[in-house]
């Protein structure tokens, strides 16, 4: 039984492809999922396509799914990381022609209802590796353990842990001093600022 | 989460925390109870994924096997564990190539007289070129090439004759030194298609080395295949044969004969 009853239980459904399982099981992990997408491709729609991806891939896979329902979980956020990492790299193969077509992204924002980001953390995970991002998503955003961080990012579990330690004081460093200096520093933050 | 982290863990939920809207959620679940009506619904097999693999393995065995063994056993010579295999196949590969066989053996005929050590299975061998190239036409090359081994081994016969120090009324073993009645010896016969003093074809006899058994102390001198004399054959001269080749003969200590003032070896006989 793991931290996860709720799942343990739907874990068994979910290998025999239950309807009910999986909507049980997309009740309640979409929102973090969501969320953690959102994190690394920074568009509601996208990331909601990466959750619904990612339950596509479930259904498909339903029957290797091993172990209890923390296993189930760190199946889905693995899943949803590789999605959004395709992604990632689609974009940047886009040509910059498709790009200048693109709508007007406040018209896109405005449809989409995106959040706005603090820009002082948007400053300063831009300066992070994506990398970093994804372990300080999954870290403080879904709010996962180390162990499954480890889990996710298919590494050991010391390596994960030192890897969010090194990506979190990075982070608090480059926050202090996006505060303190109220500018960019560096090509990247400048970047962020032209873009705004 | 630590002290130090909360802020993190505060301006990063502020950002980026989202729910999956309902619009979204209910197309999300429509499409997943599609994809679980329509996905092939296939029981996972209760074989274990390496029992699967025998049969593939199993069969890769079966075909690579016999070719590897076949190949390998291409060089086999007799007393070789390959060497059954090799006469096996060999029938196989005879359709193609008629000559096979006797290539063959002729082929290790040379390389067992090339080898002291296999001395003990010379008789065999010439018995068994003799036969294969008696299957071939006159004037074949693997008639001359035979024919060239067996005289090799013929005079090499006659250089381990016991030569002045031993009574020409006995033999002496060549493993023990001890005596027995001598036997008449019968050089190797020419090859008459060759020559052309006969010309029925026929591949002559050869005299070949006596052996004694391997390891033992039998002071038996076997004698293969010794045909009889005939008025115009003569054994060669002693000084004819090859001077840089040991006798095949050992003593019990291993080592050859003795050499002898002209040159030639003959077993010894201080024991």
């Amino acid at each position: 039984m793991s931290e996860y009853p709720e799942l343990d239980r739907l874990v068994d459904g979910i290998r025999r492809r239950s309807d009910d399982a999986f909507t049980d099981v997309y009740t309640l992990t979409s929102g973090g999922l969501a969320s953690f997408a959102y994190s690394m491709l920074r568009d509601r729609r996208l990331a909601e396509d990466a959750v619904q991806q990612a339950f596509l891939e479930l259904v498909r896979s339903a029957h290797t799914i091993k172990g209890d329902g923390r296993s189930l979980r760190a199946w889905l956020f693995k899943s949803v990381r590789f999605n959004c990492l395709d992604e990632i790299r689609r974009r940047s193969r886009r040509p910059e022609s498709l790009m200048a077509e693109a709508p007007d992204s406040s018209v896109v924002a405005d449809e989409l209802e995106l959040t706005e980001i603090d820009p002082v953390l948007e400053r300063a995970l831009a300066e992070l590796t994506e990398r970093q991002r994804t372990l300080i998503a999954l870290r403080h955003v879904v709010g996962l353990s180390g162990a499954e961080v480890a889990t996710v990012m298919e590494m050991t579990r010391p390596a994960a842990y030192a890897a969010t330690e090194r990506a979190e004081r990075r982070l608090r460093k480059l926050i202090e001093g996006v505060e303190s200096n109220g500018s960019a520093t560096s090509p990247s933050m400048k970047k962020v600022e032209d873009k705004r | 989460m630590s002290g130090r982290n909360a802020g993190i863990a505060e301006r990063m939920q502020g950002a980026f925390a989202i729910n999956v809207s309902d619009a979204a959620a209910s197309r999300h679940q429509a499409n997943i109870s599609e994809a679980i009506r329509s996905v092939d619904v296939v029981a996972p097999s209760r074989i274990p994924r390496w029992r699967m693999r025998v049969p593939a393995l199993v069969a890769a065995t079966v075909v690579v096997l016999p070719i590897g063994a076949a190949l390998a056993a291409e060089s086999a010579t007799p007393g070789d564990v390959l060497y059954p295999v090799k006469r096996i196949v060999e029938p196989a590969v005879a359709i193609f190539n008629e000559d096979i066989i006797a290539a063959h053996r002729v082929d290790e005929l040379a390389r067992i007289v090339g080898d002291p050590v296999e001395f003990d299975r010379i008789p065999a061998a010439v018995s068994d070129a003799r036969d294969a190239v008696s299957t071939l036409p006159p004037g074949h090359e693997l008639r001359t090439e035979f024919r060239a081994i067996a005289d090799r081994v013929g005079r090499r016969n006659a250089q381990d004759r016991p030569t002045t120090d031993v009574p020409q009324d006995e033999d002496r073993s060549p493993v023990d030194g001890q005596s027995r009645p001598a036997e008449p010896y019968v050089p190797p016969a020419p090859d008459p298609t060759e020559d052309g003093r006969r010309g029925d074809g026929d591949v002559p006899h050869t005299s070949v080395p006596d052996t004694t058994v391997p390891g033992t102390t039998d002071t038996t001198v076997v004698r293969h295949d010794v045909p009889p004399a005939t008025s115009d054959t003569r054994p060669p001269p002693v000084d004819e044969a090859p001077r840089d080749e040991p006798s095949p003969v050992r003593d019990h200590d291993g080592s050859f004969g003795d050499t002898t003032t002209d040159g030639t070896t003959r077993p010894r006989t201080d024991r």
